[in-house]
């Protein structure tokens, strides 16, 4: 039976192949885009963040620090400079004092150790003076279109004073307790494109290093990570001056910066399809490209080798308190040995045919998720050349028109074919309708309410798209085939919004999560993670299945690691002094 | 207050449904708010100005019956919502429907230059071979063909057709409709440097009526349950992490 499956599964994969131009195509979206293997990425060599310090190496940025005036708890203001190819750059950094009854990580905080812009060019005394009067106050300040980001961060109260106190005495800190947190501070939000009167991303997207989406947000968040090393430092040598060491380059380059992660990214996800179709599109590109090599080299298979026992280590040092996480971890873990097991018993036969999608197809066939996911990302990493020209592919135009003159018979067929997974849901049961979408009047923020208990459902924000393009297709059932959409629209002008949304995204591949976002047992987390692995983060640490604390950027390398050749090799970062 | 333009626009759209406008037709107001605020018209205060017309129901949360097209007493009838009718309009110029040998009038108008705006953009991403011209009581607008440039005039003081304050007059040809050379109000130079700003550094918006379009905004929030606030998203965590 199984044999069978698979080879009827071939069968239908090679079918789709020849619609392209490769042998084997890339995974179809109704595979791709769903939420249990959304909640299953991990980050690729096309994240974000590799994406930019790959940039900053190939086009030899540097960093340097001109103003660094903090007193001796830490407490000032500093500038770090980026020097990118055509322009510049300045992380402007306030730290303050923080009361403890103000020290909090929910997102209508307002106060936090230390608030962070990131500024267009050099900043002069009078910018300095005028960011120093907003920054800090966040959401409640107002910003010049010179502001492109603004951030804010926390100390780790687990972590910070251990290590401060640790260098101040002479000694490193112990490499296990900087695994268990993997941060000296957490980001509370980071804010770009316009929010809350920061420049228009429209202000840089014609920039070559700033074009791909949430490039500068990544900048800032590199920056930051110096910032929190400088500030420890510091604070440490003068605690204790002649006798504080500096941190040790390994255990420094396993700190990142750490985030938690609400519901607030999940809309995003929902409203920007045409960027999700990019997103997707990229690596299920990589990944066919990869699929479709022969006559594969023994180093390319001792480089997998090499990365599936990285990533074994990976998992024992992800520090996890969430029981059905462990779970899935634990059996993530399992299917790599049997990964590892596979690398290592193939033989020359199997190295000449398609060897990769052999193996992506045994992965589907016997393995979980998780693994299949991480295997795609592994193989990712072992050929790096293959990703030439995606590097550049995450951006689009999200200009979207209405043709109301198309035919509605016309329209209907094509969203017959490009909706056709709509039809999966029945939208008259109440466990297909049981939660929806909101903003908080308390936070501020996207919630996901339940429908029979939570007040507020006429209020529902735009995030059923499986719902609601189920609810136009049955609409336009009813309507005269020849009449012109905007006849249609005239009667029902409800489904203008998911009109224009079909005609100019819905042709696109990936663009749509294709599951239903308010059913019961939906878990939010799921496209938290998704976006988040795109970013670059690893050790999702989830608290529920509405919010996830993250790492970025650990096992980064420093500003003066960079130009290194093995800078990028820091996929599934580890320590491996702790094993 | 200099706004940028994504947030601008994004509080527009929730300000719209904060009325309980299909968020279809604010992605049409959106446009020719943004684009006659980034041409110093102030198209935030119009927008406003809509939204607050079908709030307070003085225009009505309804499309204009076309079909009768016939001038009629603007003191009898309501406003027509301009939201309505810009997209109305949109999609009849799309389909063939809306300029054709006869001018197509419509009195009362609550903010006819959002319809104006809204008809002359998209006559210029259609690239017709006709020009549109669209006639409201303080400025003319002119799509030139095939994607040419808009222009903005001054209207002619004396005219006739502009002394209902919402007349909004759409026609194929509007050159005989001046008494003397107008006064150019927008030309393609000064509309590629004032959209080259807006994309650079923003919108400047009265403050008033930012607050205005929060305060409809607002309607959209919704009180957190107790259960959501113990053990939603963001809950329990812990603060000395």
């Amino acid at each position: 039976m199984s044999q069978n499956l698979t080879r009827s599964r071939r069968a239908e994969h090679h079918q789709a192949a020849s619609d392209h131009r490769f042998d084997v195509a890339r995974r179809p979206a109704s595979q791709v885009c769903r939420l249990e293997r959304m909640g299953a990425a991990f980050p690729t060599r096309l994240s974000f963040m590799r994406l930019l310090l790959r940039r900053m190496q190939k086009e030899h940025w540097s960093i340097e620090r001109p103003k660094f005036a903090l007193d001796d708890q830490g407490f000032g203001r500093a500038v770090y400079r980026v020097r990118t190819k055509d322009r510049t750059y300045s992380l402007v950094a306030f730290a303050n004092p923080l009361a403890a009854d103000q020290r909090t990580d929910r997102v209508i905080a307002s106060a936090w150790d230390a608030a962070f812009v990131l500024f267009d060019g050099d900043p002069q005394e009078a910018d300095l003076d005028r960011l120093e009067a907003n920054a800090p106050h966040q959401e409640a300040g107002r910003f010049h279109a010179t502001d492109l980001v603004i951030s804010r961060a926390n100390r780790s109260i687990r972590l910070f004073e251990y290590v401060c106190d640790s260098l101040a005495n002479g000694r490193q800190p112990d490499p296990q307790r900087i695994l268990d947190v993997g941060y000296l501070m957490r980001t509370t939000a980071v804010y770009g494109n316009g929010k809350f009167g920061v420049s228009d991303r429209s202000r840089v997207v014609r920039r070559e290093e700033a074009q791909n989406s949430f490039h500068i947000e990544m900048l800032t968040v590199y920056l930051i990570r110096l910032f929190t090393f400088d500030q420890l430092e510091h604070i440490a040598s003068c605690r204790a001056p002649g006798r504080s060491v500096p941190l040790e380059p390994a255990l420094k380059r396993m700190l990142g910066i750490g985030n938690a992660t609400g519901l607030g990214m999940a809309p995003f996800v929902v409203s920007h399809p045409e960027l999700m179709h990019q997103w997707f599109a990229a690596r299920e590109t990589a990944l066919a490209r990869i699929r479709n090599l022969s006559g594969i080299k023994t180093p390319s298979i001792d480089r997998a080798v090499h990365l599936t026992r990285r990533a074994l280590l990976h998992l024992e040092q992800w520090p996890l308190d969430d029981e059905a996480y462990k779970q899935r971890n634990a059996q993530l873990r399992q299917d790599l040995e049997v990964i590892l097991k596979w690398l290592m018993e193939c033989d020359e036969t199997e190295l000449t045919e398609q060897y990769w999608d052999q193996l992506v197809f045994k992965s589907e066939q016997e393995l979980c998720v998780d693994a299949q996911e991480l295997l795609v990302a592994l193989l990712i990493e072992v050929y790096p050349d293959v990703i030439d020209g995606l590097d550049d592919a995450f951006y689009a135009s999200e200009t979207r028109s209405l043709n109301a003159s198309q035919r509605v018979g016309e329209f209907r067929a094509f969203l017959d074919a490009r909706y056709g997974w709509t039809d999966r849901f029945d939208f008259k049961s109440d466990e297909q309708n049981q939660h929806f979408w909101y903003v908080s009047e308390n936070k501020l923020e996207p919630r996901f309410g339940n429908r029979q208990t939570d007040p507020g459902a006429e209020q529902e924000m735009p995030v059923a798209i499986a719902r609601d393009i189920a609810s136009l297709r049955k609409a336009l059932k009813d309507y005269d085939p020849e009449e012109t959409l905007a006849q249609f629209l005239l009667d029902m002008p409800r489904y203008r919004h998911l009109v224009r949304r079909a005609q100019s995204a819905g042709a696109l591949e990936y663009a749509e999560i294709q599951d239903n976002l308010i059913a019961k047992g939906t878990s939010p987390l799921d496209i938290l993670r998704f976006k988040l692995a795109c970013f670059g983060a690893a050790k999702f640490d989830p608290k529920s299945s509405l919010w996830t604390r993250i790492t970025m950027f650990q096992g980064a390398p420093l500003p003066d690691e960079i130009a290194s050749d093995s800078a990028d090799d820091w996929w599934l970062s580890t320590l491996p002094s702790v094993h | 207050m200099r706004q940028s333009v994504s947030e601008a626009k994004t509080l527009l759209i929730k300000a719209g449904c904060g009325v309980g406008v299909p968020i279809g037709l604010l992605e049409d107001l959106a446009p020719a708010a943004l684009w006659l605020q980034a041409c110093g018209r102030n198209g935030f205060d119009q927008a406003l100005g809509a939204i607050q017309s079908l709030d307070e129901g003085r225009a009505p949360h309804e499309f204009h019956p076309l079909s009768n097209a016939d001038p009629i007493d603007p003191s009898k009838e309501p406003q027509l919502s301009s939201i309505y009718l810009l997209a109305q309009l949109g999609d009849r110029l799309q389909i063939g429907r809306l300029v054709g040998s006869e001018s197509s009038r419509f009195y009362d108008v609550d903010y006819p230059e959002l319809v104006a705006a809204t008809l002359v953009l998209l006559h210029r991403d259609l690239e017709l071979d006709e020009p549109l011209w669209v006639l409201v009581k303080a400025a003319h607008f002119l799509g030139q063909p095939r994607g040419g440039g808009i222009l903005i005039q001054m209207p002619s003081v004396t005219h006739h057709r502009s002394e209902n304050p919402g007349l909004l007059l759409v026609s194929g040809e509007g050159a005989d409709e001046f008494e003397s050379p107008p006064d150019i109000l927008l030309d393609a130079d000064t509309e590629a440097r004032a959209l080259e700003n807006a994309r650079t550094e923003g919108l400047t918006i009265n403050a008033e009526t930012v607050e205005g379009l929060r305060s409809f905004a607002s309607r959209l929030l919704v009180p957190e349950s107790e259960q959501s606030l113990r053990f939603g998203a963001g809950a329990g965590i812990n603060d000395t992490d």
